[in-house]
């Protein structure tokens, strides 16, 4: 049964570690480490990670979006499904990618740094050492992998020239080498013309984007974060134009993930908050970051705003937390009018409306009259006369209410 | 232009470390020259040419490295469309259309070198192009031919005609040393199109009978086209005699997979008593001596006779087909086997009868097979010796180094495909060309045997002396008439030490025990490594005795008056006193003195008046310098599996202590991975399986990564004479039905001061309790309660709320668990603490291991038997109440009683739980004891009780009346412990 008062707006829920979970992150992965699957998760942000990398930050579990004990139940809750998959721990060293001797802690207690950095595999992924550590080519590849995970585009030059040495018929070796082009220019030309932004977002997108993630792996992630973020404040002066929604800082941090860094730049311009793919965007970037009552929210503007747009958004099934609010809708509404989904949403979780100074106002007449309503209901006090307003918008509207209530 | 690929043309200015060269070559081993191309990677700041090959990948077309500039895909991009063969190869002929186009981007590229004649190499550029004309030549057998020359005479170009040209045009090839250039250029002439086609159809050379029908035919059309005509030649007859040849070839085939097809013709010798030549029978034979052309005359009919014998002896025999129609005396085959057959058996036959066998240059299958082997054994440096494998062929003597390079590939494509020619045969190029036949089974076994020695750098067979022993392998695989010669008494002795051993007269050992026949066999099996100089592994499982058999062959040492200076055991720490225990139980005339903790210093000078010594690996490395200044018989390492990391500082100190005689024992000498096996061999017997690194690539990878059963057959073979292993299994016969084993575990030391506080703390609270009462069963109860605290920290601390003291028995009893799973052994383990049995579970929990728990409170005890009896997991932990009576555990072969108990008789009952009707395995009882606590009172005190109660009946035993301890002997107890 559906409730008028909403479930709470914390981050319990995602704290959550379940041994399907870690499979699955194991699966995409090849590994199970708790920072990158903070980072899935967005415990972690994306901006947070690349400040510690950079040693901008000493210790990353200060950055964590969790309380320590949570922290605690994590660690012991992933050990234990580790071990119940049988997977082999390794211990990694992290290294800076601004200087890269440099090692990193994860945290200042030696234990939670072990538990935070250490690797989990399959015994039959583990690096088997006879069988690659002395092969050169295989160690050298590995090398330029992570050379150009960690920026470090000499250095990836230097052994791409080493491992052409050794096997000039590698087949990948242009392949890295574009990826070296790219990541060089992307160091060298910080700054981008206005006018080359496009071919530079699409070249990234189309060409450079999926030729990295089918090279590199997982470690594409950090590979493509930068050129992203080099992209995304190249536009952060622009003005946004509705018709290429691309040119804006937030669609480039979107693309990393760095779901708060998005976020934050949607919020930091509210006067173009009224745009559909703005408000679209920004509701994940809320859903992201675990700010489930903004992301409604958002989303309920988006259908005031454009409900053509929301609709087609909401099909493509692109938020996770919406979708069965959706289902729930039209169950209750068939044959209805989607632009009452936003009175419908207040109805279902009336704490959204606590969060409407941060966003553009509701300005549907179904969306006042329900939220007038519900302020009625949550005092208690006599809501006739606001039942009676919300029928004259629409009587289908009233039975809503009605049946949330129920 | 996509997004990459324009930053890529940005980059293509910057500079390359490397660069595609473009290596080119003419052969002129055939009439017409070939030009050859080779592509290689090179370092553009070194220009070491060549550098390694470039194999094209269609890959680096799409996406190119940075080796490879724009002008280069063109380049490739051109041979691949010429030839589709230039896909994934590095080198091919330029032939054909597309020819003058590559050749001119190849030279532009600026990257083309030739190799000149000293060896360097030098840049090659377009010349100008430079006048050509055609002459007639005439060859040795009177055949005129027509082929280009240069017009001009004083220029120092080289003309070669190549094959396939678009045009028949040569390519001029002119060095110009001072500048280290080589220019090329085609050919020009003044012929008009229609005089080169001519030119071009005249490829063969016209034979002396033909060449007036020639001029009678084209002098018009020739003089249109200004070209010149043959001469005819003046010539007389001469007579000769005749000889069979088979000639054999291989030649260009378009039709066949690899372009080459092989051939043999019948061809004729004839003689003359001033000329000889052969033929193939279509044409008079003869010759031209510049003057005048010389015909040969012979009978015909001979030829014709002999001619059709042959053919029809060569159809039967050979299997081998007709060529075409028209060539009737010739014959081509596919298989292999044909030709080794023709080669290999029938030639023998055929050149008996006069028939002459002709190989030219270039046939794929001039077989020959070896007529006998060698091998020479000399003297090398003083850590080897020098081994020689060497065959007949013939006249010839073929050293094995000299096939080195292919038997190396040899090597290689087994270990890359897995599998071995064993029925057929292996051929290996000699450097005359002939193909050396060596049988797959006799080459298979010879690689085996060698193959380490083949992987390293050298040029021949050094042979280390600590792995002479594989003489004995290598004997065993070349055919029995092989010859030795030099040190043959090396490959005696290798035989001898593959033989069994000795069995000398068991009395002579003096110990103090039965030993049974395999024990008995172990010790002579030392002896028999001794009589040799070798070191040895005795690798029998867990509780087979291998501390009696080392104890028995000390003793014999001592007896027979070996053992001039003390032999040094090094043990775990826990094991020291068991070793010493164990040394005074069967062999007491042996002097023994365990060297540990801080006083052991003082014994240093002394320790010549003791037979044994036993000390800890830790503190051998302690005190490694002591050590090594001290003489020892024998060096001897139990647990060897302590030296299994060759890094660890046990492990290096081991190998620096003097003494030649060592000995290893180890239930588990390989716990993780070979290299552990390799670690305790190489501590051996240093070198005997070769360097770490060589021992990994020769036996390690290949056994682990790629499963070759080969290779580990091979391992265990090699290492035979050094490692006795007997598992339980299959000495079963010889094995006692049961066989129990006191086992004793100091304690830890943190567990040590926690069981002395406890148990100067409960004495004190007994004697106050004791003082309280006068009842005599209130008595009893109270010094069996503070018992029971002491026996429960011998089991573990965490029993008493303590779990940060650790517990020497658990890790023992884990450990002891890990190796007898290992075994594949099924184990009960009894213990009367529900909660040990507990920490027990979590213990195997950790390493992985399965178990059941049967306590008190399980219900449906059947079914958990029965997953036991099923073998649905190697543990089974039982709890005494439980485990007590009415079970039937047949399918355990291994009882470990963590702690002892009370009623012997009891515990014997659940030893039988596995010793019942329907086992058909020995048995092997293990008692857990912890080292001078109230657990060793415990089981002497049962050990006298066992005795007087021989004439109890075994009922009253088991009722525990007749049996139970009194007051006073608990208290006794007590005061003993104390």
């Amino acid at each position: 049964m559906t409730s008028l008062v909403d479930s709470d707006n914390s981050l319990t829920s995602s704290l959550e570690i379940t041994i399907a979970q870690l499979e699955q992150h194991l699966s995409q992965q090849g590994h199970f480490c708790l920072i990158d699957w903070f980072i899935d998760q967005n415990i972690l942000s994306y901006s947070d990670y690349e400040a510690w990398r950079h040693q901008r930050v000493d210790y990353i579990d200060q950055r964590l979006a969790i309380d320590s004990e949570a922290l605690q139940i994590l660690f012991v809750e992933s050990v234990t499904f580790c071990k119940q998959l049988n997977l082999v721990v390794e211990a990694q060293t992290w290294f800076s990618w601004s200087d890269r001797r440099h090692r990193l802690k994860a945290s200042r207690n030696e234990v939670s740094n072990t538990l935070l950095t250490q690797h989990w595999q399959r015994a039959q992924d583990c690096p088997q050492l006879d069988l690659f550590m002395d092969n050169s080519a295989v160690i050298t590849e590995n090398e330029v992998h992570h050379a150009l995970a960690s920026r470090q585009f000499d250095q990836a030059q230097k052994k791409l020239q080493h491992l052409t040495r050794i096997n000039p018929k590698h087949v990948r070796l242009g392949v890295y080498q574009d990826l070296i082009n790219y990541g060089a220019h992307a160091y060298e030309a910080r700054g981008i013309a206005e006018d080359a932004l496009l071919v530079e977002i699409q070249g990234l997108s189309e060409e450079v984007e999926p030729l990295a993630k089918e090279t590199l792996g997982t470690l594409a992630r950090d590979y493509l974060g930068f050129a992203w973020r080099r992209i995304g404040a190249a536009m952060t002066e622009l003005p946004y134009n509705a018709e290429q929604e691309q040119l804006h800082t937030s669609y480039a941090l979107v693309q990393i993930p760095d779901w708060h860094g998005a976020r934050d730049s949607l919020l930091a311009a509210p006067q173009n908050l009224d745009e559909p793919s703005l408000l679209h965007r920004l509701a994940l970037c809320f859903e992201h970051c675990h700010q489930k009552s903004e992301a409604l929210l958002a989303w309920c503007i988006l259908m005031e705003r454009d409900a053509v747009y929301g609709e087609a958004k909401l099909e493509e099934q692109s938020s996770a937390l919406l979708w069965p609010f959706w289902q729930d809708f039209w169950e209750l509404n068939d044959g209805g009018q989607a632009s009452f989904f936003s009175a419908y949403l207040v109805a279902r979780q009336p704490s959204i409306t606590q969060h409407q100074d941060k966003l553009p106002p509701l300005t549907a007449a179904s969306t006042k009259a329900m939220v007038t309503l519900i302020a009625k209901h949550l005092f208690g006090d006599d809501e006739m006369q606001e039942r009676e307003q919300l029928q004259a918008i629409s009587p289908a509207l009233l039975r809503l209410y009605l049946h949330v209530r129920a | 232009m996509s997004f990459l690929a324009n930053l890529r043309q940005k980059q293509q200015d910057t500079e390359r470390a490397l660069s595609l060269y473009y290596l080119l070559s003419i052969d002129v081993s055939t009439r017409l020259a070939q030009l050859k191309l080779v592509l290689s990677d090179s370092d553009i700041t070194h220009a070491q040419l060549p550098g390694k090959p470039y194999f094209i990948q269609r890959q680096h077309i799409e996406r190119p490295p940075e080796f490879i500039a724009s002008a280069d895909i063109e380049i490739l991009s051109g041979l691949i469309d010429a030839d589709g063969a230039w896909l994934q190869n590095h080198q091919g002929l330029l032939a054909g259309e597309d020819l003058p186009s590559i050749l001119r981007q190849v030279l532009a590229s600026k990257r083309c070198y030739m190799q000149c004649v000293q060896g360097g190499w030098l840049a090659l550029r377009k010349g100008d192009a430079q006048k050509v004309a055609v002459q007639w030549e005439i060859d040795n057998q009177g055949g005129q031919s027509l082929v280009w020359r240069s017009a001009s005479a004083a220029s120092p170009a080289q003309l070669f005609f190549l094959q396939d040209a678009a045009k028949a045009l040569p390519l001029i090839c002119t060095e110009l040393p001072q500048e280290s250039v080589v220019e090329l250029a085609l050919g020009e002439s003044d012929y008009s199109e229609l005089g080169l086609e001519c030119i071009r159809t005249f490829k063969k050379a016209i034979v002396p009978a033909m060449v007036q029908f020639f001029c009678d035919k084209n002098t018009e059309q020739f003089q249109a086209l200004n070209l010149p005509l043959p001469k005819v030649l003046p010539s007389e007859d001469l007579p000769a005699t005749m000889v069979p040849i088979l000639r054999f070839r291989s030649v260009k085939s378009v039709k066949e997979a690899r372009g080459m097809r092989d051939e043999v013709h019948l061809q004729f010798g004839f003689q003359s008593d001033r000329y000889c030549t052969s033929e193939n029978g279509k044409n008079e034979p003869g010759f031209w001596d510049g003057e005048t052309f010389y015909c040969l005359v012979v009978d015909d009919e001979q030829r014709d006779s002999l001619q059709e014998c042959l053919m029809r002896y060569l159809a039967d025999f050979s299997a081998l087909q007709h060529v075409g129609r028209g060539s009737p005396s010739a014959w081509y085959s596919r298989e292999s086997e044909h030709w080794q057959h023709l080669f290999t058996q029938a030639r023998g036959e055929l050149e008996a009868q006069g028939v002459a066998f002709a190989v030219e240059p270039g046939f794929r299958h001039d077989y020959v097979m070896a007529d006998n082997w060698h091998v020479s054994l000399e003297e090398g440096d003083d850590e080897h010796v020098h081994l020689e494998v060497a065959l007949t062929v013939g006249d010839a003597r073929v050293d094995l180094r000299d096939l080195l390079e292919q038997l190396r590939e040899f090597i290689r494509q087994q270990s890359v495909t897995g599998c071995k020619n064993l029925t057929g045969n292996n051929s290996f190029e000699l450097g005359d060309g002939r193909l050396l036949l060596i049988p797959g089974d006799q080459l298979t076994g010879i690689v085996e045997e060698l193959g380490d020695l083949l992987d390293g750098r050298e040029k021949g067979f050094r042979i280390a002396r600590s792995q002479l022993h594989r003489l004995a392998g290598l004997h065993q695989q070349l055919p029995a008439n092989t010859e030795w010669v030099g040190k043959t008494a090396y490959l005696e002795k290798a035989v001898s030490l593959h033989k069994s051993p000795i069995m000398l007269d068991k009395e002579l050992s003096c110990v103090d025990a039965t030993l049974r026949p395999y024990q008995w066999l172990g010790v002579c099996w030392m002896q028999h490594l001794k009589q040799h100089n070798i070191n040895g592994l005795l690798a029998d499982d867990m509780g087979l005795g291998k501390t009696l058999q080392t104890i028995a062959h000390l003793s014999f040492e001592q007896q027979q008056g070996l053992l001039h200076c003390p032999a040094l055991i090094i043990v775990p720490t826990s094991l020291l006193h068991n070793w010493q225990r164990e040394i005074e139980r069967f062999a007491s005339q042996l002097r023994c003195k365990i060297m540990h903790g801080v006083n052991r210093h003082q014994y240093w000078e002394e320790l010549g008046n003791y037979d044994v010594i036993i000390s800890s690996y830790q503190l051998v490395a302690n005190d490694l310098e002591r050590w090594q200044a001290q003489a020892l018989s024998w060096l001897i390492l139990d647990e060897a599996q302590a030296i299994k990391n060759p890094r660890t500082r046990a492990s290096k100190a081991v190998r620096e202590l003097n003494c030649p005689n060592r000995l290893c024992l180890s239930g588990t000498p390989v716990e993780n991975h070979l290299g552990e096996l390799w670690s305790i061999l190489d501590f051996l017997m240093p070198g005997c399986l070769g360097s770490a690194k060589a021992f990994k690539s020769h036996f390690q990878k290949p056994i682990e990564q790629d499963g070759n059963s080969n290779r580990l057959k091979h391992l265990l073979a090699r290492i035979e004479p050094f490692m006795l292993r007997r598992n339980k299994d299959q000495i079963a016969s010889d094995l006692p039905a049961k066989t129990e084993i006191s086992q004793t575990i100091p304690l830890n030391p943190d567990q040590q001061a926690f069981y002395s506080h406890l148990k100067s703390s409960s004495w004190n609270s007994l004697q106050q309790q004791m003082d309280d009462t006068e009842r005599n069963g209130q008595q009893h109860m109270l010094v069996l309660t503070a018992l029971l605290k002491l026996r429960q920290a011998c089991c573990d601390p965490t029993l008493l709320g303590e779990p940060t003291i650790s517990s020497a028995k658990r890790e023992y009893c884990v450990n002891m668990l890990c190796e007898l799973v290992a075994e594949g052994r099924a184990v009960l383990v009894f213990s009367q603490f529900t909660s040990m049995l507990d920490l027990l579970a979590e213990s195997l929990d950790e390493e992985g291991i399965k178990y059941l728990m049967l306590v008190g409170k399980t219900r449906n005890r059947q079914k958990v038997v029965d997953a036991f009896q099923a073998g649905e997991a190697p543990v089974f932990l039982i709890s005494l109440k439980a485990g007590g009576t009415g079970l039937n555990l047949t399918a355990a072969d291994t009882v470990i009683h963590y702690d002892p108990w009370w009623n012997q008789a009891a515990e014997r009952q659940a030893t039988d739980r596995s010793h019942r009707i329907g086992q058909n395995k020995p048995v092997f009882v293990y008692k857990l004891i912890a080292e001078n606590t109230i657990e060793e009172k415990i089981a002497k005190l049962q050990q006298r009780k066992a005795l007087l109660s021989e004439h109890i009946n075994a009922q009253a035993q088991l009722s525990g009346e007749a049996f139970a301890f009194k007051l006073e002997e608990l208290i006794a107890l007590w005061h003993e412990d104390n």
